[in-house]
């Protein structure tokens, strides 16, 4: 590249790394967790994403409602939708193969569609969390990025607490382990793989809002956020939160200096090519185990 | 049992008949464009279903027409090599790719299988736009016709899409010998072979079934045919672009449709892929008025499928008699439950 890059740009840089490695982790934990439990990759949590972030422009930018609020009744909503798609569409399936990779891909064209009719197609923003910049020794940090990475912490930690301290978290993390051996302890599987879809659909919205705050949203913005998802999932090893969290960010941070030093297509390529290099020659991932 | 028999090769031969008149009832140039897409993605599909006899999904089929039709049309653009040569040429450096990538990717399987495909599709659509000084990036590359000819005895055969009928055979003609190939491979000892490492694969690996080497070939000889479809799709349209808008027939939708079209026709039955890419792409055109909505109805369409008609169009006959009895069965479960 030829201008130069000054320490400002490092610092946004790192900064913009840090707050879509938020995003992302937040998609990617809905993922490895439906994964863990259900044995099921679900095609559709991309636009699952893009839905969260819909509900909150439908709120917030057409009625009216507080921003902070409209993420709050999208999460909710949104695992609403979650336990619907989980009743009626897979749990009948049972996991089997390709019926439900037919089935959620089916499901995103379908979502995808129906969000495009309602809404047009052009691309939309949400308003900023928080306007303005924070000035920390004569570098400039936006503060709507610091809120997002703060939001996508705070609702890691929760999770975290929520699966390792809480009786249902407990359930679900056995039922994660051994399908079986839980349901003999008297854990109902379908319970947990309902919670575990209206749980990962709410962090997506959240993600989603966050996403098209910052960014922007459009339709069909969930089929790269699906792919950066599995991207962390495969990254941090598969069922494994700390390695979504530690998958999420060096994706973020890694993508972002590529793009400075490289251009932004190269930022694109190389996870790509990283994912398929672990799950080659690591496929537990960092953090995973068999 | 004859008289089926009978009838269905009476089917199968009324079929070719069509297929081979099809030009010639229909001379609309643009119904004609139409039928040669839908031969190219009868062989992708069934390509794509070649690799699921081994019980893997791969996703990777628009990456890999991508590979097929790139390397023919540069070749014959940038150094002036037979359309016939180069063609063959795309499907074997498809094939060659995926032997590269065969022996790593089929360590892990299932979901995580269908993982590393969809994002290999990926990273060739993001590879050919970035290597621009070979590709023409990312607006993409569109080259003149070339239109050699090719004399076999009295029979002259040139490239040209004046009027396409001649590309019309042409397309039928290869996509009929790639399906004949996948047809006689399936139903000879190599498929039992295939569908004993689908059903099975630990017990196929203890008589003594190679599995890594079986599922590479296959993943290799699907990709010489996605390969070639892509070719098939480059010298009739003369035109390829990276992009990624879903109308781009190297994006990750045409796997996605690719899947579809197994399924909807039915992934246990040779003829599914027809079925499945004839009535979907048939559906789609129908549907012009409509288009919006057209991925709408493909999904609408997909989930219905997987759940009332688990095996597909192509085993149309059996759902009939099972709902009956279902149906039945349900009314006399009624009539017996007062005792």
């Amino acid at each position: 590249m030829g201008t130069a890059i000054s320490g400002q740009d490092i610092v946004q840089c790192i900064m913009n790394g840090f707050c879509m490695g938020g995003v992302y982790i937040l998609i990617g934990l809905g993922l490895t967790l439906i994964l863990g439990i259900m044995n099921i990759l679900q095609f559709a949590h991309g636009e699952v994403y893009m839905l969260g972030a819909f509900t909150v422009y439908f709120f917030c930018v057409m009625h009216g409602v507080n921003l902070y609020a409209a993420v709050f009744i999208s999460m909710l909503t949104t695992a609403v939708i979650g336990l619907i798609i989980e009743r009626i569409l897979l749990r009948p399936l049972k996991g089997v193969f390709l019926s439900y990779v037919c089935v959620t891909t089916g499901l995103s064209l379908i979502l995808q569609t129906v969000v495009m009719l309602l809404f047009s197609k052009g691309v939309k923003q949400l308003p900023s969390l928080w306007k303005g910049t924070f000035d920390v020794a004569g570098m400039f940090v936006s503060k709507e990025r610091f809120v997002a990475i703060v939001i996508a912490l705070c609702l890691t930690l929760a999770l975290y607490t929520f699966l390792k301290r809480t009786k249902y978290g407990l359930a679900m993390t056995a039922s994660a382990q051994n399908r079986e051996g839980s349901l003999m302890q008297g854990i109902n599987p379908n319970v947990m793989s309902a919670m575990v879809v209206a749980i990962g659909s709410g962090l997506a919205a959240v993600g989603g809002a966050l996403g098209g705050s910052i960014f922007s949203l459009d339709p069909y913005m969930g089929g790269l956020a699906f792919m950066k998802g599995i991207t962390l999932i495969v990254i941090g090893g598969m069922g494994s939160l700390p390695g979504t969290v530690v998958g999420g960010l060096i994706l973020g941070v890694s993508e972002s200096v590529l793009a400075l030093f490289f251009g932004s297509q190269m930022g694109i390529i190389l996870p790509l090519i990283l994912v398929i290099a672990f799950l080659i020659f690591r496929p537990k991932g960092l953090f995973g185990h068999d | 049992m004859t008289r089926q028999k009978l009838v269905k090769t009476l089917v199968m031969v009324a079929l070719l008949l069509l297929i081979c008149l099809l030009p010639l009832i229909v001379s609309n140039v643009y119904w004609r464009h139409i039928f040669i897409l839908i031969a190219i993605m009868i062989l992708a599909t069934a390509s794509m279903r070649a690799i699921f006899l081994t019980g893997e999904v791969s996703l990777g089929t628009a990456g890999f027409m991508l590979l097929g039709g790139y390397s023919s049309a540069l070749l014959s653009a940038k150094l002036g090599l037979s359309p016939w040569l180069t063609m063959l040429i795309g499907g074997l450096f498809a094939a060659a790719v995926a032997a590269a990538v065969g022996y790593p990717f089929f360590r892990i399987k299932g979901i995580y299988f269908v993982i590393t495909t969809l994002l290999l599709g990926f990273v060739f659509l993001y590879l050919a736009g970035w290597l621009s000084n070979l590709t023409g990036g990312w607006q993409g590359f569109c080259f003149f016709e070339i239109s050699p000819q090719l004399t076999i005895g009295p029979l002259t055969i040139t490239f040209t899409t004046k009027t396409n009928i001649e590309y019309y055979y042409l397309t039928i003609i290869v996509v009929g010998l790639s399906l004949f190939v996948l047809y006689r491979m399936e139903h000879s000892r190599i498929g039992l072979v295939w569908s004993s490492i689908r059903e099975a694969d630990k017990l196929a690996q203890s008589v003594g079934v190679n599995i890594m080497a079986q599922k590479v070939f296959i993943f290799t000889v699907a990709c010489f045919f996605t390969g070639i479809a892509g070719a098939l799709y480059a010298f009739h349209v003369h035109a390829l672009s990276p992009t990624s808008t879903p109308a781009n027939i190297f994006h990750f939708f045409t796997s996605v449709y690719c899947l579809m079209y197994m399924v909807v026709g039915g992934e246990g039955s040779f003829f599914g892929p027809f079925i499945g890419t004839t009535l979907l792409m048939l559906m789609s055109e129908f549907t012009r008025g409509i288009q919006e909505y057209r991925p709408l109805v493909y999904g609408g369409v997909l989930i219905l499928i997987v759940f009332f008609m688990p095996k597909g169009l192509a085993a149309i006959g059996e759902y009939f008699p099972a709902w009956y009895r279902k149906l039945v069965g349900r009314f006399r479960r009624k009539a017996l439950s007062p005792n």
